[in-house]
């Protein structure tokens, strides 16, 4: 068996390397639909072929002794404009990108502007053909992208090590990470709160990282398929199990009755953050995706010199529409 | 003191005396024990490995290293004059058939197969998953829970209570009976005992799992296949295979899914997940001359790798030149202090070094900016990530230009330069006439060398600037690209992902690329030695 990102269920299937899993109706009812949809995957009939046993999602965390929680997009803006002002920075929200982009932490400015990756066909499967990177309701509203990099709210430059640098330096009251870094916040002293990305014109809603465990085509050969299944179906998903595992990784369980049993407030936190967010697509023409919608943010955002967005993001998908053929 | 650097005239006499004995210690009996000692090794695991290559029928594998052995086994055995030769070539013949030989044979292999993202088993193992994907629950399909049990007569038999009716059966490989309630008992979820049967468990359950891999019990059009050690569900095919027709076919409407020789079952543009590897002849070739994604931005990423290529080399032989030249004063202080720092830059593993650089050219936050209060977007813009990308592979490569210079100007005669400078000449004449034509003879090889490597430099490009800021002209070559790192993204990051056989076709005409541009050096080079 293997233990792994949802991601990697669209290429392990499409190998035939994973075997399919079969969870009954009570333990299905113990887990969100779109964990189980994230390990789900199949050209004509979808399939489950992995347990979900964490989940994890980027969420912006506030230093809450710099300034107020925002509730709403625009009164953010205003703070983390004034902050960078006053401290006179070069950025107001730090969010890593770098010189290739990094199109999983932009993805909650991505949704919360209509963005999508991959649209569903009739079956309710992604459909690699419905590109949604540049259609018509995100297109209107790029041109708030063009006013953020205008008044420096966000800056392509900083990397996973400055943007959480600027952070713990107090350059910056803003900051989007994940359960990562949830170690290093806690340490750094500072009195912070996590929550989503407030609504831009859709609601701001994170990429959903699920990891699972995973029955691979080797464990048949080994005379120990049905070993293997019946550790994967039956003991991972107790939520014992799934607690334990989660607290040891500092993650999220999946299991929401195992969910109950956290009182990691950062965690809890995080958790809250991931409401309504979209697990990455798992199909394996994602591959084509990462580099121009990273790409694409950092022309739009790089200060100077940038792009506007429109261009920058339809040149993206149709790059991307090329790539997938 | 620089003797250590002079490659030509011996060491003093205590070192003579000291090889001296290790020859001839060596040439007695523990030289021949020795022999006998590497002899036996090497042999022993020869015979393992063609042991276990018999065990998987790689008879070729088998053929090819037994007759090695043998031979490796003649060459050092043998007391005959002619095989002395071949006793110091064997090691590094065999070194660079295994290391370069098999997989430069197998990546031309690779190149003439569609090995990809779905398409990496083979045949059998295709058609096998094929089957097992297809297997659905029916509508109200029931789910059970499932004890393994032998019958009276040995039998494996099934013993199935319904997780919905909570009723219980049994279940063999022709039918599924009914059992009265009293008989079975279940604890903690699982089938604990039942009349007439002893449930397995542990060990003799685990035995049974290949059994249980292909357990069927007919139930109408479905049957009950087990599921874990303790569940079991129903399942009814939807696609079959025909052996004869070699095709899958769809149960409910008939659509029959042929082998269309691109190593996959498909109905037209329809596929079945997975394929498998299958020889595609020349198509990953046609693709890199018709493909636009992959041919539009070749002769660019062609032209720039040469120019990359080219600068590292030519500057940093310059630097590494003058370098040398200015630290070869006899009588400077702290010589050997500056030629300690000089070599900092080679000795710092070019990962770390690399990954620094990037840091610090970093044009809002980087130190570079910052110190000289300067905006250049040295990793941002096109043409200053290319400036940069020079920068840094030249800081990487000059300490081992500035080392060879060093042992090579020493190694020329003073009196050519003292016979030229009483023959009228100035410095930069002696420097043009004398000492450079006998530097590059033995520097030139070098030079091509390096021109080689930087030609193939995937780590210094790609870790300092991932390939570089996306020019508008491709989708998957950046502004700083080579032809490597430009494979490598085709492989990875188009389509499905990891095209291993359009990447072994690139691969194979970069190597006759850089093969001729080594080739047309290394005769100029011989060119120099007649001057010389």
């Amino acid at each position: 068996m293997i233990v792994g990102a949802h991601d990697w269920t669209g290429q392990l299937a499409a190998n035939g390397l994973v075997e399919p899993i079969y969870l009954s109706p009570a333990v299905k009812k113990q887990f969100p639909a779109y964990t189980l949809n994230a390990f789900s995957y199949g050209l004509a009939v979808k399939k489950l072929y992995g347990v979900p046993t964490q989940i994890e999602n980027i969420g912006l965390v506030v230093n809450t002794s710099l300034v107020k929680v925002p509730t709403t997009f625009a009164q953010l803006e205003k703070e983390a404009l004034a902050y960078k002002k006053k401290v006179h920075a070069a950025f107001g929200i730090a969010v890593q990108q770098g010189a290739n982009g990094d199109a999983y932490h932009m993805y909650p400015f991505f949704s919360g502007l209509g963005g999508y990756i991959f649209g569903t066909n009739s079956a309710g499967n992604l459909d690699p053909s419905n590109i949604g990177v540049a259609n018509k309701a995100f297109l209107k509203n790029a041109g708030l992208i063009d006013k953020w990099n205008k008044e420096g709210l966000i800056n392509a430059a900083l990397t996973y090590d400055t943007a959480q640098n600027a952070f713990l330096k107090k350059q910056a009251a803003f900051y989007i990470t994940g359960p990562w870094a949830s170690q290093v916040l806690e340490q750094s002293g500072i009195k912070f709160k996590i929550i989503q990305l407030p609504k831009i014109v859709d609601a701001s809603v994170p990429f959903l990282g699920v990891q699972g465990a995973m029955v691979t085509k080797y464990a048949d050969p080994h005379g120990v398929g049905g070993l293997a299944a019946d550790f994967v179906t039956n003991y991972l998903t107790t939520p014992a199990a799934q607690l334990s595992l989660a607290i040891a990784n500092g993650r999220y369980p999946a299991n929401t009755v195992a969910g109950k049993g956290v009182h990691d407030p950062v965690l809890a936190e995080f958790g809250k953050a991931g409401a309504g967010g979209v697990p990455m697509p798992n199909i394996p023409q994602m591959n084509s995706v990462w580099a121009d919608l990273g790409a694409a943010w950092v022309k739009a955002t790089k200060g100077s010199g940038a792009t506007p967005a429109k261009t920058a993001f339809s040149a993206a998908a149709r790059s991307i529409a090329d790539k997938i053929g | 003191m620089s003797s250590a650097a002079h490659p030509v005239v011996p060491a003093g006499a205590p070192r003579g005396a000291l090889v001296a004995r290790l020859i001839s210690t060596f040439s007695g009996t523990v030289g021949v024990v020795a022999k006998l000692a590497f002899l036996s090794a090497s042999n022993a695991l020869a015979i393992w490995a063609i042991y276990v290559l018999l065990t998987r029928h790689h008879w070729v594998a088998v053929g090819l290293l037994a007759a090695a052995t043998g031979l490796i086994d003649l060459v050092y055995l043998s007391s005959r004059r002619l095989a002395l030769p071949a006793k110091f070539l064997v090691p590094g013949t065999a070194l660079v058939i295994g290391l370069q030989v098999v997989p430069i044979i197998y990546t031309v292999r690779v190149a003439f197969t569609n090995y990809s993202t779905g398409h990496i088993a083979t045949k059998s193992d295709a058609i096998k998953q094929i089957e097992v994907t297809s297997l659905q629950p029916p509508a109200n399909g029931k789910t059970y829970t499932m004890g393994v049990a032998r019958d009276s007569a040995g039998k494996v038999v099934l013993i199935l209570q319904d997780d919905a009716t909570k009723k219980d059966f049994v279940g063999t490989e022709t039918s599924l009976t009914p059992l009265p309630a009293s008989d079975v008992k279940v604890a903690g979820g699982q089938i604990a005992s039942a009349k007439g049967y002893t449930v397995l468990s542990g060990i003799a359950l685990f035995e049974l799992d290949k059994t249980l891999q292909t357990y069927v019990v007919p139930v109408g059009k479905a049957g009950i296949r087990p599921a874990t050690t303790s569940t079991a569900l129903e399942l009814e095919p939807t696609l079959r295979y025909d052996a004869k027709r070699d095709a899958f076919i769809k149960l409910s409407d008939g659509t029959v899914y042929r082998d269309n020789g691109k190593g996959e079952y498909a109905h037209g543009a329809d596929a079945l997940e997975p394929g498998w590897k299958a020889n595609v002849g020349t198509k990953n070739f046609s693709r890199i001359i018709h493909d636009p994604i992959v041919r539009s931005p070749f002769l660019r990423v062609f032209a720039w790798t040469f120019v990359f290529a080219a600068s590292v080399v030519l500057i940093s032989f310059s630097v590494g030149l003058f370098l040398a030249i200015a630290l070869d004063k006899k009588g400077m202080r702290f010589r050997s202090v500056y030629r300690s720092i000089l070599i900092v830059p080679w000795a710092i593993p070019g990962f770390l070094s690399l990954l620094v650089w990037a840091g610090l050219l970093n044009d809002q936050f980087g130190v570079v900016n910052r110190i000289f209060h300067i905006s250049i977007p040295w990793l941002f813009g096109a043409n200053w990530a290319r400036v940069s990308c020079i920068l840094v592979s030249t800081w990487l490569t000059v300490p081992f230009f500035f080392l060879v210079s060093l042992g090579t100007l020493q190694s020329i005669p003073e009196e050519l330069t003292e016979a030229a400078r009483v023959d009228g000449g100035g410095p930069w004449q002696i420097f043009r006439r004398v000492t450079l034509p006998l530097l590059l003879v033995a520097v030139a090889p070098l030079m091509i060398s390096s021109f080689a490597l930087n030609f193939n430099n995937f780590n210094n490009i790609y870790l300092l600037t991932g390939g570089g800021p996306f020019s508008g002209s491709s989708a998957v070559a950046g502004s700083t690209d080579i032809l490597i790192s430009y494979t490598y993204k085709i492989a990875i990051a188009t389509g499905k992902g990891n095209d291993y056989g359009l990447a072994s076709a690139v691969t194979i005409i970069v190597f006759f690329i850089t093969a001729a541009i080594s080739t047309i050096g290394f005769s100029r080079t011989r060119v120099l030695e007649d001057i010389a």
